[in-house]
C-alpha cells in the first residue's frame, strides 16, 4: 500500500509542479542565456535645457495676507531635464505683480526675488524633479481684485538650473489675485488718568495711534460706551479728534459708529509707516461718584 | 500752623486724594489689530431667487487668547438677505490668525431689481481692560452690494487646469477649476488636448474637447471632460488650450503619468491574493505542492477507507 501511495504522491507532485512550472512560462523567472558578438560603441549625450511646467502659485488660489505681517506663500512647478532630473541642480523665482514683469526690481509692495536658498529641489523622478519656491509676502503688497492694479494679477515664474548652467524658466497659467486687506490697530486702552468731578481734559491731549496694517488706506468708525464703575458717565462726556482742539471743538463720542477721516495711506514698509494720532479728552461731571469707571470705545476700519 | 490747623489741612488733602474719577489705573494690554478680506460682499448679476456664498477672512497679527466677535448688519434689505455659517456671535481661538467666516446670500423670489446696498460690522468683542480703563475694541467693515436684474449675464475665470494621472485603460480626464462670475451656468467652449511623448519630441494625439460639465452660477468648481487614448504606461505632456466664447484665454502644460493596472487603486482583497499566489513562479509551485498534497490526502483516505471495508 505504502508503495502505491508513494507513487500515486511522486506522480500527482510532478504533475502539478509541472503544471505549475507550464504557467510560470509566462514569467520572466531570469533562467537561461544569450551568446552573442560583442561589439564596442560609442555616443555624445549633448547637454539639453531644463523646462518649467505646471507652475502654481499658491496652489491656485486666491492670496489673503495676513494683518500687520508676513504670509508664506509657495509657488510650485515641475523641472524636467532630458538628461535626467538629478541634473537639474538649482532653482530661482520671482513672485510679483504681472504687470511688472519678471525682471522688475525687488520691492516688497511687488516684486519678491527668491534665491536658489529659498527655492527647495525635491526627489528625482525620471527627467523631473518638483520645486517649491516660498516667499514671505508682507502685508501692504499691492491688491488685485479691486483698485489701481485691478487689470492685474500676481504671478510667479522659476527658472531651473542644470549642472552645464543651462537654463528654462516657466510662468504659472492661471495666476491667482492678491486681496484687498482693511486693517488697522489702535493703542489697547485710553489712559485718562487721575481726574477731580467737575475737571475737564481741555485741549484734547489724551493720545491713541491708530495704525494702518493692511494693503489699502483706511478710514475709522469710532463708537463707544458710557464709563460705568462707582457711577456713570456719559458716553458724549468723551470727545476726539485728529489734532490737539479745544475740549468744545472735539467731536462727541456716540454709542453710533461715526466716520473720522484718517490722513494715512497705504503703507510701505514693516512695521507699518502709516499712522494717524487721535486726540482724546473728557469732562467729569460735579458731583461725579468718586471711584473707578471703565469703558469700550470701538475703532472700526473702513473703505477709505 | 496750630495743631488743629495742620491736622485740617492733611485731612483735606487726604480727601482730595481720595475724591478723584480714576481712569487709567489698569496695566496696558498687547495690541493686537484686526483686519478683513475682502472688505466686501459683492454681485453685479444677481437675481431674484439666486442664492450665493462668499467668504470673508479675518485676521489677526496676533491671536494670544480667545475673540469673541460679533457681526451686525445695515441695510434694510440686504441684511435680511445674508446667513453667516458661523452665526452672528462666534470665537475665534486662541492663536488663529487667519479665520474665514462664509457668507450665504439668498435673494427672494420677489425682489424687485435694483440696486441694494448695505455693511456688515465684524468687532472683536470683550478687550481686555482693567478698572478706571477705557479699552479699545477692533473691528472692520464689509460693504454690501448686489445688483438684482434680470440681465443674463456668462463669464468664469479660469482659477487651475489638471490633468490626474492615470492607469492604462482609463479614461483621460481634463479638469478647468473656474469660478463663474456671471449667473448662468458656464463652461469652456472648447479645451484643445496635445499629447506628447515625456521628451516632448513627439506629439501622439490631439483632441477637442467641446462637451466639458458645467459650473453652476455664482461659485467656483471644476469643469471636466475626457478622451480615451490607447496610452501606455509612461510619463507624458499634455498641452491645453482653454477657449471661452471662442477665444483662447488660457495654454498651459501639464505633466501626467500612466501606471499599470491597479498602480493607483486599490486592489479588491480577492484580485490581491489571486494574483500573490499566481502572480509569481514560487507562488505558483507552492499553491501546486499543496494543491498536490491535498488530492493525494484524499486520494489515500479514500484508498485507505476501501482497504479496511475489504
Amino acid at each position: 500500500m505504502s508503495r502505491i501511495n508513494i507513487i500515486a504522491l511522486s506522480v500527482c507532485i510532478t504533475g502539478f509542479v509541472a503544471l505549475g512550472i507550464f504557467w510560470a512560462g509566462n514569467i520572466d523567472i531570469g533562467i537561461g542565456s544569450i551568446n552573442a558578438d560583442t561589439a564596442s560603441t560609442s555616443v555624445t549625450i549633448g547637454n539639453s535645457s531644463p523646462s518649467v511646467s505646471s507652475v502654481d502659485l499658491n496652489a491656485g488660489t486666491i492670496i489673503t495676507l495676513t494683518e500687520n505681517t508676513t504670509t508664506t506663500v509657495d509657488c510650485t512647478a515641475t523641472l524636467t531635464d532630458s538628461n535626467g532630473g538629478g541634473d537639474i541642480s538649482s532653482a530661482t523665482s520671482t513672485i510679483y505683480r504681472s504687470d511688472l514683469g519678471s525682471s522688475c526690481s525687488a520691492d516688497d509692495a511687488n516684486c519678491y526675488r527668491l534665491t536658489s536658498a529659498q527655492c527647495v529641489l525635491g526627489s528625482v523622478s525620471g527627467n523631473d524633479r518638483p520645486v517649491t519656491c516660498t516667499a514671505d509676502i508682507q502685508f501692504f503688497a499691492d491688491a488685485t481684485d479691486s483698485g489701481t492694479y485691478n487689470a492685474s494679477t500676481w504671478q510667479c515664474e522659476i527658472t531651473a538650473t542644470d549642472s552645464q548652467s543651462a537654463s528654462g524658466s516657466g510662468t504659472d497659467a492661471s495666476p491667482p489675485e492678491v486681496e484687498t486687506l482693511n486693517a488697522l490697530d489702535v493703542t489697547s486702552s485710553i489712559d485718562f488718568g487721575t481726574l477731580s468731578a467737575g475737571q475737564t481734559v481741555d485741549p484734547l491731549t489724551i493720545t491713541t495711534v491708530a495704525t494702518t496694517t493692511g494693503n489699502v488706506a483706511i478710514d475709522v468708525n469710532i463708537s463707544g460706551t458710557d464709563l460705568t464703575g462707582a457711577g456713570t458717565i456719559g458716553v458724549a462726556q468723551q470727545k476726539y479728534a485728529t489734532s490737539s482742539v479745544s475740549y468744545a471743538s472735539g467731536i462727541s463720542l456716540s454709542t453710533s459708529p461715526t466716520p473720522l477721516e484718517l490722513e494715512s495711506s497705504k503703507p510701505t514698509s514693516s512695521p507699518s509707516n502709516q499712522a494717524d494720532t487721535i486726540y482724546w479728552g473728557i469732562s467729569i461731571p460735579g458731583g461725579q461718584t468718586v471711584g473707578g469707571y471703565s469703558g469700550t470705545n470701538t475703532f472700526t476700519a473702513i473703505a477709505d | 500752623m496750630n495743631n488743629l490747623t495742620h491736622r485740617y489741612l492733611i485731612y483735606v488733602t487726604a480727601a482730595c486724594i481720595v475724591a478723584v474719577i480714576a481712569f487709567g489705573m489698569a496695566p496696558q494690554f498687547v495690541s493686537a489689530g484686526f483686519g478683513i478680506s475682502p472688505p466686501w460682499i459683492e454681485n453685479q448679476h444677481a437675481f431674484p431667487g439666486a442664492s450665493f456664498e462668499r467668504t470673508i477672512t479675518i485676521t489677526q497679527e496676533k491671536a494670544p487668547k480667545d475673540l469673541k466677535v460679533h457681526l451686525s448688519f445695515s441695510g434694510a434689505d440686504v441684511s435680511g438677505w445674508i446667513q453667516v455659517k458661523e452665526g452672528n456671535d462666534f470665537i475665534i481661538p486662541q492663536g488663529t490668525t487667519k479665520f474665514p467666516v462664509h457668507f450665504v446670500v439668498t435673494i427672494p423670489q420677489e425682489t424687485p431689481f435694483g440696486f441694494y446696498e448695505g455693511a456688515v460690522d465684524i468687532v472683536g468683542l470683550d478687550p481686555e481692560k482693567g478698572e478706571g480703563q477705557v479699552a479699545v475694541a477692533l473691528g472692520a467693515q464689509a460693504r454690501i452690494k448686489i445688483n438684482v436684474s434680470d440681465e443674463e449675464f456668462s463669464d468664469f475665470q479660469i482659477k487651475k487646469t489638471d490633468i490626474p494621472d492615470i492607469e492604462e485603460g482609463w479614461p483621460l480626464k481634463v479638469g478647468v477649476t473656474l469660478e463663474n462670475l456671471g449667473n448662468r451656468p458656464v463652461r469652456p467652449s472648447r479645451v484643445a488636448l496635445r499629447i506628447w511623448d515625456t521628451n516632448h519630441t513627439q506629439q501622439l494625439f490631439s483632441y477637442d474637447i467641446t462637451d466639458m460639465s458645467f459650473v453652476e452660477p455664482f461659485v467656483s468648481g471644476e469643469s471636466i471632460g475626457s478622451v480615451t487614448p490607447e496610452i501606455f504606461v509612461g510619463q507624458y505632456w499634455a498641452e491645453i488650450e482653454v477657449y471661452k466664447a471662442g477665444e483662447l484665454t488660457l495654454g498651459d502644460r501639464i505633466r501626467f503619468e500612466v501606471f499599470p493596472r491597479w498602480g493607483l487603486q486599490k486592489k479588491p482583497i480577492i484580485k490581491a491574493v489571486v494574483d500573490m499566489v499566481f502572480g509569481t513562479t514560487v507562488g505558483i509551485i507552492v499553491f501546486s505542492v499543496l494543491v498536490t498534497l491535498v488530492v493525494v490526502s484524499t486520494i489515500f483516505a479514500f484508498i485507505m477507507k476501501r482497504m479496511k471495508r475489504s
